[in-house]
């Protein structure tokens, strides 16, 4: 390959902003093939602006992206990618109820006459895998691989298109040790292959391991871009901050106090093999350990998160016991977990609301939160971790990664704890608040706080602990005094003694995981449906008899063709409560139309095209107007129900033309006309679901919103198609019901949508889309259909059917669910 | 409210007093019988049922959850009342008849909210799901109960409760309903404003995560919140009850999307996290006035339920222009 130090990629004056916020101005940037251009700068520096920018996400306010000699006027995600530039993102990108597979070609997969090609997906994908030395197994879904093998998944997958530009932003920050070791080889493969490769971490020791040229960003600008070999790591960071800041080794040799916390023989299913830890008071215990080594799951269960087995606090000179986390908090234990947007600090809230948040009914009266008392902490907190706040009434969401994470130290801290647990305290945090927090942790280590500090960051534990825990494979594999603790010592201890094989896999854990295989899904219904069907026969022979049964698949028709579009619907992420709603104002028109002496075929097709437009509104409001499907629908049902009313002023229509009545009552190949119709119409669903791009787009989009958008699908679009197309299902549900249920009603179907929602779960459809079948559906219909068919031959009372109904849903709903939590083992989180 | 603190011009409680304003000229222009004393009057006749629930609501929804399954349980519930009463001969003692009647449905309505936030806290089914099942469900049971027959001749103590007047001043007169309304919303009000358990909806409602990290019981408080919506939904269909002389199970029909239409109108953010029980209170007073002023105006009902949908619809998109305008992240 020729491309080598050519400049490949070019950015001249990109700037962007957003209101409040200049987030770029005038970057200049150009990548060379056969490099790894690093990417650096603290938070907020712009790198993930940039990265946005370059993939198409976000479009620049000024500036010019020159690729390959070419002016890029503008693009999306997917033109991105058609030109060359493939992104990993921060954020695993993937979907995981998808299989490795279809991952690797999501966004464009291959057809032939427009239908997907998976002969050739798996062709490709073996040269591909081969190409890149990697071994995977790509028939299982992605959720149940390692965070490691998704995202060698996803290098390949950026890999797949000619790309010339890789674009990786902050990849190793879930990997372990071994992990970004493989990572590490394999991008200089591809190095050396000629890529233009840019890395984006914040991590300095990669950064110089791997970087031939090294770009730093400070508050939107570009600082330098230097050769890697002719700067060290304190020039980087100075010019990262602006002056030159190392990680201060903490002065050692203060006596520690009396045990404040004692874990003795803690388990917690399949993570946490029996630990025992002591903490001192005033003393700093770093733990130390690899992604999977059971780490998170200690501090968890110490918590009080997750459950604990066999475990125990003891609480010295008291009583021990499984922890809870009323007992931890009881016992003065307070922990700030390492996820800092999604599970500490509450950003739609303000400063004061934060702080306050866990100790408000210590500040309170009665139930009534003293105003003076709150204002009075709060202020305290902001002045003594030093926040920058305008005020304590400034949103959370408007404050820096930093101040934000001083606020959830803060919060803990009103607790007045004699144990903290800290978890990746700066992960994510610029340089200036990093030391700044150590600063806090060391204050209060000195006043007397047992500190328990969690983190990836080596160095960071190194300069903080008196003390380091390795973890390994759910133990503590060994601790280190302050003294003997260095980073390769840590990290021997951290890596398995006998680097045996199938280690990067993680621990046993998910071994454990993966090796229960469900049957599937379908199986077990029909086995339900044949079960149920024998049952009913042996008790009443009337059951079996071919006219009873073909009365309830004629009685199902309908309801199959309905339950297919809302299987598409739901698997897009949506929902739709209004189609009994439309089925009844279509049915109305359809009467009307035909009473007026509109030829039936004209009629049908007007019944069809209108069904398709109620279907399209509905997807528009809850696509475009972003109104929550199942709020959308609600007001739609309101809305076509009141139509359907209005249309004849609730009159009936009786009068329709034999012609049309043919369509209930004919026959065709010697099968009844409505059988053929649904299972036509099935067969086209299940064939657009199955095997179209669309179809695949629906699993995608449902599966993972932003990671469709990131592949270049378009989830709005998409949830839309899928909306019309249920409309279209339910106009052609509406002339078999019609013509098969006369007089039409304005009050027709007046639960269609449950029991199509219904036949969708038991069918076994993800509730929360991104999987399903329209094979499940229809037997999920079936088993509804027989199920009704019982009763009634049981002569139970008709009006317990709906209670049933309702019964079947949630049973269906919890299983489904039962079975995840199942299939993900229970452990973790 | 958490967030910034507005001015009050710029607060949506303020665009809300305007909006009632010009619903009540504009309906007592489609109408001349709207603005009478007499209607007024007797306008709480019918808003106090939905503005119960919409006060339960309020705090479902403000928690990112949403309860489809009200209107049956005030079915439900309306329809153990009628059994309990209509199923033995309380002549001799109907105080305590009406009592056991009115305590059952009660229970009844907090049993099936607590069936709710028991399957949604404790087994992690959504909301949605858990009580689109329990709509079909509760509705199933009351039909299955009563045999879809309506139970009456309730004595007047209970009858009382939904048709009698408290005289206010010279020749003005209140529903008697209206006052268990105007207590039940400052004491939802106070929960919500004042109150430690209010700061833990808002924080739950944001980020249920953060709030179990804090050490708020978000699954106490969400269980406490369905139980109470179930509650508050008997204590409506006992009023409706009352009010129509009549106990069957079609009462609350529809009652959920009245309600929810409300509380959106109210500027409840359908996503959690923001609204108030001022603005779902007005939310209710504007949703009752264009429905009362419609009928008035001779529209009939099926034209209200097409009003009443679009109305829903356009509530949560202006909501959603809202968010947009304070910068809210357009999430999911």
């Amino acid at each position: 390959m020729s491309r080598a130090l050519a400049p490949v990629l070019k950015i001249h004056g990109v700037s962007k902003a957003f209101p409040g916020v200049r987030a770029l101005s005038a970057v200049d940037l150009d990548v060379r093939g056969g490099e790894i251009h690093a990417l650096v700068g603290e938070n907020g520096a712009g790198k993930s602006t940039l990265v946005k920018i370059l993939s198409g996400l976000y479009a620049p306010d000024a500036g010019e992206i020159r690729l390959a000699d070419r002016t890029i006027a503008h693009f999306d995600p997917h033109a991105a990618g058609q030109l060359g530039i493939a992104v990993v993102h921060q954020h695993l990108g993937l979907f995981p109820s998808l299989t490795g597979l279809e991952n690797l070609f999501a966004g464009d997969l291959p057809t032939t006459r427009g239908r997907v090609d998976w002969r050739r997906m798996a062709v490709e994908a073996r040269a591909l895998l081969a190409d890149l030395g990697l071994e995977l197994d790509l028939r299982r879904p992605v959720g149940e691989l390692s965070v490691a093998e998704r995202q060698q998944i996803q290098i390949a997958r950026a890999l797949r298109r000619e790309s010339q530009v890789l674009i990786l932003d902050e990849p190793t920050a879930a990997l372990g040790d071994r992990e970004s070791e493989a990572l590490f080889a394999l991008l200089q493969r591809l190095r050396q292959q000629g890529l233009a490769i840019v890395y984006i971490s914040h991590r300095l020791q990669e950064v110089f391991r791997l970087a031939d040229r090294i770009t730093v960003l400070r508050d939107g600008a570009k600082v330098a871009t230097v050769a890697a070999t002719e700067v060290d790591r304190a020039q980087v960071v100075g010019m990262m901050v602006g002056r030159e800041v190392a990680d201060q080794i903490r002065p050692r040799g203060r006596e520690p106090g009396p045990v404040l916390l004692q874990v003795h023989d803690l388990h917690v299913d399949g993570a946490v093999r029996g630990v025992s830890l002591d903490l001192r008071a005033g003393e700093i215990v770093g733990v130390a350990g690899l992604a999977g080594s059971g780490r998170e799951e200690l501090v968890r269960a110490l918590s009080g998160m997750v459950r604990a087995r066999d475990g125990r606090l003891v609480e010295p000179g008291g009583p021990a016991r499984s922890p809870s986390p009323e007992t931890a908090r009881r016992l003065g234990l307070a922990y700030v977990p390492g996820d800092r947007v999604g599970q500490s600090v509450v950003t739609g809230m303000n400063v004061r609301e934060n702080v306050t948040l866990s100790v408000l009914r210590e500040l309170s009266t009665l139930g009534f939160p003293r105003h003076g008392d709150e204002d009075t902490l709060s202020r305290q907190m902001v002045a003594d971790l030093d926040v920058r706040a305008a005020s304590i009434e400034q949103p959370l969401s408007t404050l820096s990664g930093g101040n934000q994470q001083k606020i959830a130290v803060a919060r803990r801290l009103a607790e007045t704890p004699r144990v903290l647990i800290l978890e990746e305290p700066t992960q994510g945090v610029d340089i200036a608040a990093r030391s700044a927090i150590h600063e806090i942790v060391r204050k209060l280590a000195d006043r007397g706080v047992g500190v328990l500090l969690v983190s990836s960051d080596l160095p960071e534990l190194l300069a903080l602990s008196d003390r380091v825990a390795v973890m390994r494979e759910g133990r503590v594999a060994a601790t280190f005094p302050a003294a003997e603790a260095t980073a390769e010592a840590v990290m021997q201890a951290a890596l398995r003694v006998d680097d045996g094989v199938g280690a990067d896999r993680g621990t046993g854990v998910s071994e454990a995981v993966r090796a229960r295989r469900l049957p599937m899904r379908e199986a077990v219904l029909a086995g339900v449906l044949v079960a149920l069907s024998v049952a009913l026969a042996v008790r009443d022979p009337a059951f079996a008899s071919a006219g009873n049964l073909v009365g309830i698949l004629m009685n199902c028709s309908y309801l199959a063709i309905c339950a297919a579009g809302m299987t598409a619907v739901i698997v897009a992420g949506g929902i739709d409560v209004s189609i009994g709603a439309m089925l009844a104002t279509v049915c109305m028109l359809l009467g009307l139309m035909l009473e007026a002496g509109l030829p039936v075929p004209i009629a049908c097709l007007c019944a069809l095209i209108v069904a398709m437009a109620m279907g399209a509104l509905n997807g528009t409001l809850s696509t475009w107007l972003r109104v929550p499907a199942i709020v959308a629908t609600l007001g739609t049902r309101s809305i076509w129900r009141g139509l359907a009313m209005k249309l004849t002023g609730g009159d009936w229509i009786t009068e329709l033309p034999p012609s049309f009545e043919r369509i209930g009552d004919g026959r065709l190949l010697g099968l009844p006309l409505p059988l053929l119709i649904a299972g036509v119409a099935l067969l086209a669903t299940a064939a657009v679901l199955g095997h179209t791009r669309l179809g695949r787009a629906l699993y995608a989009v449902g599966d993972d919103r932003s990671a469709a958008q990131a592949a270049g699908l378009r989830p709005r679009r998409t949830q839309f198609a899928a909306f019309a197309g249920l409309g279209l299902l339910v106009g052609l549900a509406s002339i078999l019901y019609a013509a098969t249920n006369p007089p039409i009603q304005p009050n027709a179907a007046p639960t269609l949508e449950m029991m199509a929602i219904t036949a969708v779960m038991v069918g076994g459809t993800n509730i929360f889309g991104g999987s399903g079948s329209i094979l499940g559906t229809l037997l999920g219909v079936l088993v509804l259909g027989v199920i009704a068919n019982g009763l009634t031959l049981a002569k139970v009372d008709d009006f317990w059917a709906q209670a049933l109904q309702g019964a079947l849903i949630l049973a269906a709903v919890m299983a489904d669910i039962l079975r995840r939590r199942w299939r993900r083992g229970g452990a973790a989180r | 409210m958490s967030g910034v603190r507005l001015a009050p011009w710029r607060r949506h409680e303020f665009a809300l007093l305007g909006l009632l304003a010009l619903t009540f000229v504009v309906m007592s222009l489609l109408s001349r019988d709207f603005l009478t004393v007499r209607n007024m009057v007797s306008m709480p006749r019918f808003f106090v049922e939905p503005g119960l629930i919409a006060l339960a609501m309020t705090f479902v929804i403000l928690t990112g959850g949403i309860d489809l399954s009200v209107g049956s349980i005030m079915a439900l519930s309306a329809v153990v009342l009628g059994l309990v009463w209509g199923g033995r001969d309380w002549s001799a003692a109907p105080g305590l008849g009406v009592g056991l009647a009115v305590g059952a449905a009660l229970l009844t309505g907090a049993g099936a909210g607590l069936l709710n936030g028991v399957l949604i806290t404790r087994l992690g089914i959504p909301p949605l799901m858990v009580t689109l099942a329990t709509m079909a469900a509760y509705r199933g049971i009351a039909v299955g109960l009563s045999h879809a027959e309506p139970v009456s001749d309730f004595p007047p103590g209970l009858l009382a409760l939904g048709n009698s007047y408290v005289r206010v001043s010279q020749g003005v007169e209140v529903p008697s309903q209206l006052f268990v309304f105007a207590a039940l919303a400052v004491v939802a009000g106070v929960l919500l404003w004042r109150t430690t358990l209010g700061r833990h909806v808002y924080a739950v409602g944001h980020n249920e995560t953060a709030a179990r990290y804090a050490g708020i019981n978000a699954g106490a408080v969400k269980l406490g919140i369905y139980t109470a919506s179930g509650l508050i939904a008997a204590l409506a269909a006992v009023i409706a009850v009352a009010r129509v002389a009549t106990a069957k199970a079609d009462a609350g029909t529809g009652m959920e999307l009245l309600v929810i239409t409300a509380c959106v109108f109210g500027g409840i953010d359908i996503y959690g996290g923001r609204g108030t029980i001022l603005g779902a209170v007005l939310g209710v007073l504007i949703i009752n006035a264009v429905g009362n002023g419609l009928h008035l105006a001779d529209v009939g009902s099926e034209m209200r339920m097409v009003v009443t949908g679009i109305l829903l619809i356009v509530a949560v998109i202006l909501g959603q222009l809202g968010r947009r305008g304070r910068g809210a992240d357009s999430a999911e």
